[in-house]
């Protein structure tokens, strides 16, 4: 004989109760471990998904809102290893044929045939034809595609034209549109799912030839961005960006240098502005630098005449001395004629400029005349002052003008006509540097042309000089490590491990104090033999090791069982979670994965939980003596107990009242905390009131001394109070977790116009594809989308520019590192008072939290706000962290987190000031996003002539309940899942009162069989046991209801709780029967049989 | 010299001072010789069993000192009373408390436990055992589980384990009070016999007269006292 002996009869004698405990383990085992799984199996999938969208690509290199000639790939490869690919990638909208369907923000890729070896699983390489194209499986669902042959039309901005916010750009002339033929659909190994964007769902793309798409877009030989496959270690973001340094030509930058007939060399952009990175290293790079702002202005005018449209220059010296005072212009001789001016004259020029929204507004400058100077004289010497404007310089006729503003071509008289004729964009105004930057900067720039003087200044020593003085990353290149960055993203997702052992938390809580429970059953159950072996000398430490063996035996036995069925729990969770809790992830492409190490991790969790459980209940054991437990009950003592529970929950229920007393419930955040707390410290109370009554009152008492049926069934519970007590509390703190939980439900808003709540008071959210460039709150903006119809003068819009990222909403579950910027106006919002602020970090005036953004902490920070939930798990930072950004000029900054809003329509983007966003990112031309008021009574009515009129620019316009209800739905479906598992804990613990019951009964049945000898009849001992443990399943309910009721009062009166009333009562109801059945069966298992034996025995 | 020391020994239930306060042991000393035998009868509840269970290290007395082999039992330290339980002390209830999960000849090696023991020390225990529980006329019950035997053979089974380490002091605790009439004189024979012929101190708490009169010296034990 020996212990190992010992423990195996023992766990075979024992074998039902030791199943019960071993079934404990194993259930806390599978929900531990397949919560853990479930997080694996997420990362997992995302990690896969990130290489599937990614393909071999390892580094990417852009350059925001800037075309470079493709042949940078070649430039960059020569005499490395890497395999580089130029991509054309731009946002479009796609229709069907017949235009009944149609698909925003669609992903155009255009490709060279060496794309397609990036892929995960190269297949034969689709070469296409020009005008054929391949779709994605994203695409073809939302189209109805179904393979080959199939049409479409894509519709798309053109790239490279001048920002749509600059004054003289065009802004709808770059619209571009083309039928195509659909060859195939790529499937999702050879790039289905190809997106540089940090997501788990494959946005729909077109993938078309890129040397017939930029020639189609009169870009020819041009992308947007650059695919590296590199070889491993072969090359890191510095080592490329240093090469990128090396091989960028002023072609990439949309620059270009050529040689005026004085010997000059003059700079120009492709954006008409040079931007002001570039023009500060010119001026560096060369001893004699001389700038040229030309303008176009809409008239001038002296005394009252008046000449339309004329270019004005600041063309510096010899053109303008630099003695002239800044309020002097010099004027050519046919402007002087045909305003009838003279030295001396005053004049008055007005012009366009762009306001921080994007409007036009037309503003004016007074000057004096200070001199004439001769038209042919500057036309021989000078005829390329004024840059290339495209609609305007490039006219023959000005009749045929079409620049980006609003001119009336009426005006222009038949002497203006002859000037063109004569001297095309000839400047006939001239003024000083000075008054030119004052007038004219804008956020592209202020110079049209720098201009290199010098004997040395040939094209070859300027190009090496501005190539010396300029790097890639001035330029606004950007080098990515794509791959692993996105497989950081994946590795730093929300961690659906944690969160589902969280929302699991107390299934898992309740199998494991299950676990115990049955374990101190079964040592309770044989006390008698604990006790003979420590009178037979058997050292307290053996025996104690010898039950806590058994323990471990049957936890690890139960884990393993646990660890395997986990395998079949985390595939039903993400079946859940890609089925019936879709609306948590809107995804379905979870993998089970399956790591020894969280099943490792998963058991030892529940071994380490249930063994300390168990120690404790053995260690109580051990104080017994031999003789307690050779009788297996404690020795008569007269102490009445429980004077210091009724104390300390006296204690706590006063707290309770006191703190609900003062703090008003509808005080928000601090309420909700308040109101929390009392609840909690309400719910401690009365459990120790039970406590405490059960010790201290007698029934017995109040009868004079009498027995009384009341006091026997009184008398039971107050000798096994601590089993009592014990579930009853369980049962009370799941009820009050699932209640509490179940407020926080998010229901639909009850007053949208409430410019406070989640939709800020506006009506509908829109966002397009391509920028709206006109101003939709005037008659002529409106005029130029069509917006004529009366519903539209119920409107005020309100346009967001957008400078796309990543999307940090919760249906992101990647880490998201760059969430889309918001460029909002910080005063008008403040004015507006919109949304409601979850937390606010330091320095932000509670009173005007909008007007935060305005303020930059320091130069390179940018302030923002975003939505809280964002914050926490989108993002996983906390207020007054920040975010690494690049701005347009390669210029790193940072955005910091000043306040979190309550949840609102603006999930998934970080909102900053108009002004900061433009000036870090001036060639984002239009706004994106788009904000309705209107009267609830016309929402309706104005969204569908929204998306109808708005259709080219693919609009997808929702009302903002709805959107904030998508939303809500992430979040009250994970409230739904801890619902659901939170019940179940609730029953399963409730499974435990049963398990009391048993054992209670069990352990009196002689004194149950001395009843029925005195005459009671079984129904009345059944009814007796049954009430006597229903009560106190009913008293754990109601002090749960009690307590939850208190701590959720705050959410109940908010505007935006919804309760779900229904869900909540099934789950009371599922488990108050619960309870009942396991005490009503525990009760008839434990009374079967007949119980005069009992009375025999004893 | 004396195996057993009781010296002034009092043992009380409840708080001095409260009305439910109840002197079991009112001032007991005894002096036990090795080998000697006796029995302490006195009707229920007066407190043989606390006695017993006092001389025994199961329990400590209020007040006094219990000797046993020279070593004061109260100041030993649980592990240490419970090894000299275990090396020199055989206890036999009046339930026989046997393990049901275990055969008869695996309860009657149960105090072997205790110690560490080599491959031949478990099988010269096993030899024992068998000796034992033939000579008690258990031989062929020996892979019997408890539930199986009567209640004598059940009782004589205890005994069998409280002998296996050859204590030198055997506690019997009213070892035939839920035994019928012939089954009990069947093992006070028993217990005689192994005073008898292995010398083994034998104190018997006993309702019985027939068992107490077995013995060599009988007390009464009345309002906490011994009497001759």
């Amino acid at each position: 004989m020996n212990l190992r002996r010992l423990i195996w009869r023992r766990l075979w004698h024992y074998r039902r109760t030791n199943a019960g405990v071993l079934l404990g383990a194993a259930l806390a085992a599978t929900v531990l471990t397949g919560a853990l799984m479930v997080g694996d199996s997420v990362r997992h999938s995302l990690t896969r998904l990130t290489l599937s969208r990614l393909g071999k690509t390892d580094f990417v290199v852009s350059a925001p809102e800037r075309l470079f000639a493709s042949d940078l790939a070649a430039r960059l490869s020569a005499g490395a290893g890497e395999q580089i690919v130029p991509v054309l990638l731009l946002d479009g909208v796609v229709f069907s044929p017949e235009g009944e369907r149609r698909v925003n923000a669609v992903q155009v890729v255009g490709v060279e045939d060496a794309f397609w070896a990036l892929a995960p699983a190269p297949l034969a390489s689709p070469h296409l034809p020009g005008s054929a194209c391949r779709v994605n499986p994203a695409l073809a669902a939302r189209l109805g595609l179904t393979g080959q042959g199939e049409g479409l039309v894509l519709r798309l901005r053109k790239p490279g034209g001048l920002p749509a916010d600059m004054t003289l750009a065009t802004r709808d002339q770059d619209a571009w549109s083309r039928r195509l033929r659909v060859q195939g659909i790529q499937a999702p190994e050879a790039f289905g799912h190809f997106t540089l964007k940090t997501t788990q769902t494959p946005p729909p793309t077109i993938f078309l030839p890129l040397a017939w798409l930029s020639e189609q877009l009169g870009i020819a030989g041009r992308a947007n961005v650059l695919l590296i496959q590199a070889p491993a270690g072969s090359a890191t973001v510095q080592s490329l960006q240093a090469r990128l340094d090396d091989v960028w030509r002023l072609a990439d930058a949309g620059l270009r240098i050529t040689r005026l007939e004085d010997g000059a060399v003059e700079l120009l952009s492709d954006q008409v502005f040079i931007p002001p990175a570039i023009a500060e290293a010119a001026f560096g790079a060369w001893p004699d630098v001389r700038p040229v702002t030309t303008y176009f202005l809409n008239q001038i005018t002296a005394g009252d005449r008046a000449t339309p449209y004329s270019f004005a220059s600041a063309a510096g010296p010899p053109r303008v001395p630099l003695t002239m005072p800044d309020d002097e212009v010099l004027i050519n001789d046919w402007l002087a004629e045909d305003l009838d001016a003279r030295p001396g004259s005053p004049l008055t020029v007005t012009y366009y400029a762009v306001d921080t929204g994007g409007r036009l507004v037309e503003q004016s400058a007074d000057f004096r005349v200070g001199d004439i100077v001769s038209t042919a004289a500057v036309a021989a010497q000078d005829r390329r002052l004024t840059p290339a404007i495209p609609g305007l310089s490039d006219a023959d006729n000005c009749r045929d003008w079409d620049p980006g503003i609003p001119i009336d071509l009426d005006r222009l008289r038949d002497q203006d006509e002859a000037y063109w004729d004569a001297y095309g964009p000839l400047p006939k105004l001239y003024l000083t540097h000075a008054t030119a930057e004052r007038l004219w900067r804008n956020r592209f720039g202020v110079h049209t042309a720098l201009r290199f003087h010098g004997a040395e200044a040939t094209l070859d020593a300027v190009g090496k000089a501005l190539h010396a003085s300029l790097s890639a990353r001035d330029l606004g290149f950007t080098v990515r490590a794509a791959r692993a960055d996105g497989l950081a993203a994946s590795r730093e997702a929300v961690d659906f491990g944690q969160l589902f052992i969280g929302l699991s938390f107390f299934l898992i809580v309740a199998a494991v104090l299950l676990t115990i429970l049955l374990f101190a059953f079964s040592i309770e159950q044989r006390a008698e033999e604990t006790g003979t072996l420590r009178a037979l000398g058997i050292p307290p430490a053996v025996i104690r090791r010898g039950l806590l063996a058994e323990g471990l035996m049957l936890v690890v036995a139960g884990a393993a069982v646990g660890s395997v069925l986990a395998v079949g729990y985390n595939a039903l969770i993400l079946l859940a979670l890609e089925t019936l809790w879709q609306d948590a992830v809107r995804v379905a492409v979870f993998q089970v994965q399956v790591r020894p190490v969280s099943m490792l991790a998963g058991s030892a969790g529940v071994i380490l939980a249930a063994l300390a459980g168990m120690a404790w209940v053995i260690r109580g054991q051990a104080r017994l003596t031999v003789r307690e437990l050779q009788h297996q009950q404690p020795d008569a003592t007269d102490r009445r107990p429980g004077r210091g529970a009724l104390v300390a929950g006296g204690i706590l229920l006063l707290t309770a009242i006191v703190i609900c007393s003062t703090v008003s419930a509808g005080q928000g955040r601090e309420a909700a905390g308040a109101f929390f707390a009392s609840g909690s410290l309400l719910l401690a109370g009365l459990i120790l009131l039970a406590q405490g009554a059960l010790g201290r009152w007698r029934p017995a008492d109040a009868a004079g001394g009498a027995p009384t049926r009341g006091g026997l069934v009184w008398g039971a519970a107050v000798l096994r109070r601590g089993r009592g007590v014990a579930c009853m509390a369980l049962m009370a703190l799941g009820v009050f977790l699932v209640m509490a939980v179940a407020a926080n439900r998010r229901g639909t808003v009850r007053d949208p116009g409430a410019r406070s709540s989640g939709t800020g008071g506006w009506r509908l959210w829109g966002q397009t594809t391509l920028p709206i460039v006109h101003d939709l709150n005037s008659e002529r903006g409106r005029a130029r989308y069509g917006l004529s119809d009366p519903v539209v003068d119920e409107a005020v819009f309100t346009t967001i520019r957008l400078r796309e990222g990543d999307d940090a909403s919760c249906l992101n579950l990647n880490r998201v590192a760059a969430p889309h910027l918001l460029g909002v106006d910080p005063a008008a919002w403040d004015q507006r008072g919109a949304f409601t602020f979850s937390r606010l970090g330091a320095g932000v005036d509670p009173a005007h939290p909008w007007r935060a953004l305005a303020q930059a902490p320091a130069p390179d920070i940018v302030p923002a706000f975003a939505d809280m939930a964002d914050i926490v798990w989108g993002l996983g930072r906390t207020l007054g962290d920040t975010l690494a950004y690049t701005d347009e000029q390669g210029r790193p900054f940072q955005v910091k987190l000043m306040g979190g809003l309550a949840p609102s329509i603006l999930q998934g983007h970080l909102i900053v000031s108009e002004a900061f966003l433009m000036q870090r990112y001036p060639s984002l031309g239009g706004a994106r996003v788009l904000l309705v008021d209107v009267p609830a009574a016309h929402s309706a009515a104005l969204e569908r002539v929204l998306t109808r009129r708005l259709a080219d620019l693919g609009l997808a316009s929702v009302p903002a309940t709805q959107r904030l209800a998508e939303f809500n739905a992430v979040e009250n479906t994970y409230l739904s899942i801890f619902m659901l598992l939170g019940g179940l804990g609730v029953l399963l613990g409730s499974a435990g009162l049963g398990i009391v019951a048993a054992r209670n009964i069990l352990e009196r049945r002689a004194e149950l069989a001395l009843l029925r000898a005195v005459g009671f009849r079984r129904g009345q001992l059944l009814r007796m046991l049954f009430l006597e443990h229903a009560a106190l399943a009913l008293a754990g309910m109601v002090t749960g209801v009690l307590a939850a009721g208190v701590a959720v009062a705050p959410a109940l009166l908010a505007p935006e709780t919804t309760i779900p009333w229904r869900g909540l009562l099934l789950t009371l109801a599922g488990v108050l029967v619960g309870s009942l059945s396991w005490i009503g069966l525990a009760v008839l298992a434990a009374m079967r049989g007949p119980l005069l034996p009992a009375l025999r025995q004893e | 010299m004396s195996l057993l020391e009781l010296d002034a020994v009092r043992k009380q239930y409840g708080e001095s001072g409260t009305p439910t306060a109840v002197r079991v042991l009112d001032g007991i000393s005894l002096r036990v010789a090795a080998g000697a035998s006796l029995a302490v009868v006195g009707p229920s509840g007066c407190g043989k069993s606390t006695l017993l269970n006092i001389m025994g290290g199961l329990d400590r007395p209020t007040a006094g000192s219990v000797t046993f082999g020279g070593r004061e039992l109260a100041a030993l330290p649980d592990e240490a009373l419970a090894r000299v339980r275990n090396r020199e002390i055989g206890f036999v209830f009046q339930q026989h408390h046997l393990l049901a999960p275990c055969t008869v000849l695996e309860n009657v090696l149960i105090p072997t436990l205790a110690e560490r023991h080599t491959r031949a020390e478990r099988q010269a225990d096993r030899d024992r055992a068998e000796g034992l529980l033939e000579r008690m006329g258990l031989a062929d019950r020996r892979h019997y589980r408890p539930g199986r035997l009567s209640g004598g053979e059940a009782q004589r089974a205890a005994v069998v384990r409280a002998l296996i380490n050859r204590p030198r002091l055997l506690l019997a605790d009213e070892p035939t009070g839920s035994l019928d009439q012939v089954t009990a004189g069947s093992l006070g024979e028993l217990l005689s016999q192994l005073h008898t012929d292995d010398g083994v101190t034998l104190i018997v708490v006993t309702h019985s007269r027939e068992l107490a009169e077995r013995m060599g010296t009988v007390y009464e034990l009345a309002n906490g006292r011994l009497v001759s």
